[in-house]
């Protein structure tokens, strides 16, 4: 009942963003004629992009295209990520020299890296994935190193009176303990990888997201510009709520957080 | 079983005395040891010590002959906070430490569920550590600590985060199993009415951790805490343990 609620006021909600924005658009650009129409996208011209770019075909192949390589990137991410981050917590005297260099590189725009990308590997694929690589690797190797290290000492302790020790000490303890931040960790990840990916798409060539905004830009297209970051707005809330929301809220349920 | 205690001592680094200076004790099999003193005295960190968590500074602690080096499951603890693991149903809680010493699956269980039973909290199996109230997790951490069968069991203040009625209910449940499980029980607390209830013997640390004194409790068991000859040891402790407090609170005192 509450939930069908939330979902009939969101839907009322939207609905009259839209009316209103379309109200401004009207009152702005057709009557008072503050801004030129090709500089205010409007709804209905957004729905007529939307109509052009699916019959065109073009809209999914950048979706399908763009996703690939952010779940590409990602994965990457996760396996450098979390390498890096068992490294920060094994040998602590290094990691303490290296931590503000890579809390550097974590506050670094990704975008930073577009020019270096394409030196090293061209304009394709693979440079956009390094761009996503060093966007989201050194924020989940942060998190990890934290998740590990915020695990309380007291189920360290438990465990060892009982005999774990070693690698069991991290499969059976340690693992299990940090996973909510992990998780918490990996969703920051994500997200920077999602940046990250449209910092490379815009800067590079390939068909995807990133291009389809810059050639909405090349043609002058506002509502074309605005259709797109209204998709990529929807792809990275229906992620996020969908995948690592549900995810998280199953393990932490199980886990009694 | 015979756990020694030689002329130990412990200095942590950042402090500017010993924690403990030369104890010496020997526990012997079945016995149960209470240690009372004054908070910040060093009784957790004897605890330690004895569970290979913490390393001497100097002396020795040997189980059997042998000098401990860490920590193993000769020597369980019991924490003041449950320290069960949230991500495992009670059962799996009492099977961890079984788990790892590699048992199989059918003695596993069966020595889960008999310590669950033990302890009352049979139903409770497949509960989530969350769905307990405190002394509830208190009793799982108890069945934990005992499925592993110890030489030792190292309690340290397990009913000082409860409240008075559960810690009172939870006594006399204690009192039973122990009467029937006969294990021995280094046992620390800083309530001198428990440790009268508990103990074969009493051991007092002062406030410089040293061992000040030793009681023998030799009432015979269930023992109740109406009994003229109980009211009158604690009374005693009480007043032994007010000159401990108060010596602490004038050093302290006459270091300002
Ligand atoms: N890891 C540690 N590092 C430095 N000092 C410690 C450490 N653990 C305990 N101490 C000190 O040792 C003393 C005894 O502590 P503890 O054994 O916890 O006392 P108790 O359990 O009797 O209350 C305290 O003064 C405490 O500050
Ligand atoms: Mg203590």
């Amino acid at each position: 009942m509450t939930i069908t609620k939330a979902v009939a006021t969101q839907a009322v909600f939207y609905v009259l963003l839209l009316a209103a924005w379309q109200g401004l658009y009207f009152l702005c650009v057709s009557v008072l004629g503050l801004w030129k129409p090709y500089a205010f996208p409007n709804p209905i011209g957004v729905w007529k992009s939307l109509c052009v770019l699916i019959e065109q075909n073009m809209l999914f192949v950048a979706v399908y295209h763009s996703l690939k390589r952010a779940i590409i990137g990602f994965l990457l991410s996760i396996l450098t990520g979390v390498v890096l981050g068992f490294f920060l917590v094994k040998f602590k005297l290094l990691a303490e020299a290296f931590k503000p260099l890579i809390l550097g590189f974590q506050t670094l725009p990704s975008i930073c890296w577009v020019p270096f990308a394409i030196l090293w590997f061209g304009l394709n694929e693979t440079a956009i994935i390094f761009v996503i690589l060093m966007g989201s690797t050194f924020s989940i190797a942060l998190s990890v190193d934290m998740a590990i290290r915020n695990v309380n000492p007291l189920y360290i302790k438990a465990a060892k009176t009982m005999g774990a020790k070693g690698l069991e000490l991290y499969t059976k303890v340690i693992c299990p303990a940090s996973l909510p931040s992990l998780i918490t960790g990996l969703k920051q990840g994500w997200s920077f990888a999602w940046r990250s990916l449209m910092a490379g798409e815009v800067m590079s060539a390939s068909i995807g997201l990133g291009q389809a905004l810059t050639l909405g830009r090349d043609l002058a297209d506002i509502n074309r510009v605005m259709l797109i970051i209204i998709i990529i707005v929807i792809l990275g809330v229906l992620i996020e709520r969908f995948i690592f929301a549900g995810f998280e809220e199953k393990i932490l349920k199980k886990m009694g957080y | 079983m015979s756990l020694t205690i030689e002329h130990l001592y412990k200095h942590f680094p950042s402090s500017t005395r010993s924690t403990l200076e030369d104890i010496n004790l020997e526990i012997c099999e079945g016995e149960f040891i209470c240690v009372i003193g004054p908070s910040g005295c060093g009784k957790t960190t004897l605890l330690n010590l004895i569970a290979g968590l913490e390393l001497p500074t100097k002396g020795e602690i040997k189980l059997d002959g042998n000098a401990i080096t860490g920590a193993g499951p000769d020597r369980v603890v019991m924490f003041q906070e449950s320290a069960l693991f949230p991500w495992l149903s009670v059962a799996n809680n009492v099977k961890f430490g079984l788990k790892i010493a590699g048992k199989s699956k059918q003695e596993q269980e069966q020595t889960a569920m008999h310590y669950l039973k033990l302890v009352q909290l049979a139903h409770f199996k497949d509960y989530r550590c969350h769905e307990l109230s405190g002394g509830m997790k208190q009793r799982v951490a108890l069945a934990r600590a005992l499925a592993l069968d110890s030489k030792v069991l190292l309690m340290d203040e397990p009913f000082a985060a409860l409240d008075k009625q559960t810690r009172n209910m939870l006594r006399d449940e204690i009192q039973s199993i122990f009467m029937k499980t006969k294990k021995t029980v280094f046992f620390i607390t800083h309530s001198v009415e428990e440790a009268v209830f508990f103990a074969d013997r009493i051991i007092m640390l002062s406030v410089t951790g040293k061992v000040v004194s030793e009681f023998k409790v030799e009432f015979p068991r269930p023992r109740h805490i109406e009994n003229p000859d109980f009211i009158e040891l604690r009374a005693m402790l009480l007043k032994e343990i007010r000159k401990e407090v108060e010596k602490s609170a004038q050093s302290e005192y006459d270091n300002n």
